[in-house]
């Protein structure tokens, strides 16, 4: 194989990993800042995905991106008053009353818009290609390369340079002691489980046009975000970003070196990491 | 007092969530009343493949609705007992044995490849009819028995249909994009050692293997055209070929190279992407509702007065599945599941695609199957078949070739 066609095929890699970052951020905020697994995010990944779908055939493409994601947050902020009784309970019921919103949620969809799949037209200023390497590669790819990369890029900004990501971050800390500094930890729960809605709203309007849109694929989804999660360390916005550019790569090369185990790779990384380091390539060992 | 409503709230959203499913398996068809013929049809309502629901569910409804029309079965209505088997093999025998429970006297599906063996194994256990259009593996096949009958081409006769159609144009090499599906891989072991067999000249580029359930293909596809295929043959369907058709028309894979695959003119993805939908593509398919055959004009008009929607491969297959049932009751003249099982054996009779019948050494319809171009023509608003050829018979094992596999196994 040519150079050429391996930075090309890398670069396609890239891209993947910033789709797969897309859609473990909103996760990763909600697990690391609220300790909560929340099953639910696939279901409001696949909402974003479907409102992009039904604004898109109203307005456009654009205010899709833009209206869709704060309808998915507003619901996801709704979800977040159904989860307040649990959080001093045991994680296995988060799991299950996430896990019952997220059939509801896609029960849900499929009987709003029904069982066939949808797919989403982009404009056509967005349907061009341009070689890079070998490749043609989609004028689409390079849009959510670089809506990723701001993403990350406000993220960490976000966490690190602004009061509202202090009090976060002291969240994840230590829970108690914010509280009694007098800040409303249910409102900035309620803020933060809200935004990772979004963070997933945004990626299911961004995936919409390249993924056959189906309520159904929901929880298959989510466990794409989970591997991501996993590898990088639950618990880290700067483990899900790296991960996900190390699952999107090592996937790249899969596809071209070792074809036959393509549907394996992720997992047998995800199994390599957890032997290694069981709290993820970026976590932080607990306890 | 808050947090106990939260918790009244959060337990009924679960208890709710898992009531769901019930509540789409229900009775469709004739009221019910004493006097009538029960007829089982377990479908995919949920799971992965819940898409085809509005494709598959009417294609059944209206045979038995025009049996009723005209009389009923022997002076009685027939009654359709739907049970949802969730895409999920693991709980067919118990979705089956609740269709025995009710009184069903033969049972119309399932339609999901996985959920086949165990379908074909409860009806041989429970001596119930069983018409199903799932398990085109060759695998299940062997597994014959006197009560399981097949309206979905054998994945071998599928396989050789698409292998001759692909070899009416010049090809030099080809690169297999599958599944991880036993279907998928049947095709590949079929089609990879016969043209070692019969064109060894023809390079084999090798496969990739994703999910079933994968939705990036991005990377796959600048892979496989790396390697500069004249062909890649697809053994993605669903979703998963929706997401592989929207990136694969990003990436230009279908100008790049001839693409080849299954159900790729099926409607109801096809008609998802209305005149979006990639032209050129090479697929085998049995549902040609855009011919001029009275047959298929009645079909198509009466499929799309209860539907709305185009007729698709899985609804034919369903729909052939019912008229082999009414055609072997009628037969065998009486609903007593032993004499039906025994009517369908060497059964012919008309569908929208032409005549066809069961074979009696493997309980396999014999329909044609085509080999067809995607494009569009001005009659419809969806993708349709522009150049087709028709494979008949010949395509299918023969009986000595079905026998020694058997045998074999």
């Amino acid at each position: 194989m040519a150079p050429a066609q391996l930075i090309g095929q890398l670069i396609v890699g890239l891209a993947g990993g910033m789709v797969l970052f897309l859609m473990a951020a909103g996760v990763s905020i909600i697990v690391s800042g609220m300790n909560i697994i929340n099953f639910v995010q696939g279901a409001f990944f696949m909402l974003g995905a479907l409102l992009c779908f039904a604004l898109a055939q109203v307005l456009n493409f654009w205010w899709a991106l833009l209206l869709a994601p704060l309808i998915v947050a507003c619901l996801g902020a709704l979800a977040e008053f159904l989860l307040r009784p649990l959080y001093s309970k045991s994680m296995l019921y988060q799991l299950l009353i996430t896990m019952g919103l997220a059939f509801l949620i896609i029960d849900g969809m499929d009987t709003i818009w029904g069982r066939e799949i949808k797919v989403v037209s982009l404009p056509d200023y967005l349907n061009t290609t341009t070689p890079i390497f070998g490749v043609d590669f989609p004028a689409y790819y390079m849009f959510i390369i670089a809506v990723s990369g701001l993403m990350a890029l406000g993220l960490w900004l976000m966490f690190e340079k602004t009061k509202l990501g202090m009090v976060f971050r002291a969240i994840v800390n230590d829970r108690p002691m914010v509280g009694c500094l007098g800040i409303n930890v249910k409102l900035l729960f309620t803020v933060m489980f809200a935004f990772g809605v979004w963070l997933s709203g945004v990626a299911g309007v961004l995936m919409a046009p390249i993924i056959g849109i189906d309520p159904e694929s929901s929880m298959g989804m989510l466990f794409s975000m989970m591997i991501v999660l996993v590898i990088g360390g639950l618990k880290s916005m700067k483990g899900a970003f790296f991960a996900a550019l190390i699952v999107g790569m090592v996937n790249a090369l899969g596809s071209l070196f070792l074809p036959w185990f393509y549907a394996l790779i992720p997992a047998a990384l995800m199994i390599v990491v957890l032997i290694l380091k069981p709290q993820g390539l970026f976590g932080k060992r607990e306890g | 007092m808050v947090n106990r409503v939260g918790a009244v709230l959060a337990t009924a959203v679960i208890v709710a969530s898992l009531f769901i499913p019930a509540v789409v398996s229900r009775s469709f068809g004739a009221t019910p009343s004493k006097e009538t013929v029960k007829i089982g049809f377990l479908s995919s309502l949920s799971g992965p493949f819940a898409m085809l629901t509005r494709y598959s569910s009417p294609a059944v409804q209206m045979v038995f609705d025009k049996v009723n029309a005209s009389g009923g079965m022997f002076g009685k209505q027939i009654q359709i007992i739907t049970r949802d088997d969730q895409g999920d093999p693991s709980v067919v025998a118990q979705k089956l044995s609740e269709l025995k429970g009710e009184g069903c006297i033969a049972i119309v599906g399932p339609f999901l490849g996985a959920n086949g063996r165990p379908a074909i194994q409860w009806a041989a256990a429970n001596n119930i009819p069983l018409i199903t259009c799932s398990s085109p593996s060759i695998s299940d096949r062997v597994h014959y028995n006197k009560y399981t009958f097949f309206t979905v081409p054998v994945q071998d006769a599928t396989s050789e249909a698409m292998l001759r159609g692909m070899l009416s144009k010049p090809l030099k090499s080809f690169y297999f994009l599958g599944s991880d599906i036993v279907n998928a891989h049947e095709m590949y072991d079929y089609m990879a050692d016969k043209l070692k067999k019969t064109h060894p000249e023809i390079v084999n580029l090798g496969s990739v293997w994703p999910s079933f359930t994968n939705q990036e293909f991005s990377n796959i596809i600048s892979a496989a055209l790396a390697k500069k295929p004249d062909v890649i043959i697809i053994g993605q369907a669903g979703p998963g070929w929706a997401a592989l058709c929207q990136q694969g028309m990003k990436f230009n894979l279908f100008k790049k190279a001839r693409t080849v695959g299954c159900y790729m003119l099926e409607s109801a993805v096809t008609a998802s992407f209305g005149k979006n939908y990639p032209v050129g593509m090479e697929t085998v398919g049995w549902c040609p509702f855009w011919e001029q055959s009275k047959a298929m004009q009645d079909y198509l008009k009466e499929h799309l007065a209860l539907t709305k929607v185009y007729p698709a491969d899985k609804g034919i297959e369903l729909h052939l599945a019912a008229l082999g049932l009414v055609a072997g009751m009628k037969k065998a003249g009486s609903t007593d599941p032993e004499a039906i099982a025994g009517a369908l054996e060497n059964l012919a009779f008309d569908g929208p695609i032409g005549p066809v019948h069961f074979d009696d050494y493997d309980h396999q319809l014999k329909i044609p199957i085509w080999y067809e171009t995607t494009g569009y023509s001005k009659d419809f608003p969806i993708a349709v078949a522009t150049h087709m050829i028709k494979y008949g018979d010949e395509v299918y094992p023969t009986k000595e070739e079905m026998l020694a596999l058997r045998k074999a196994k």
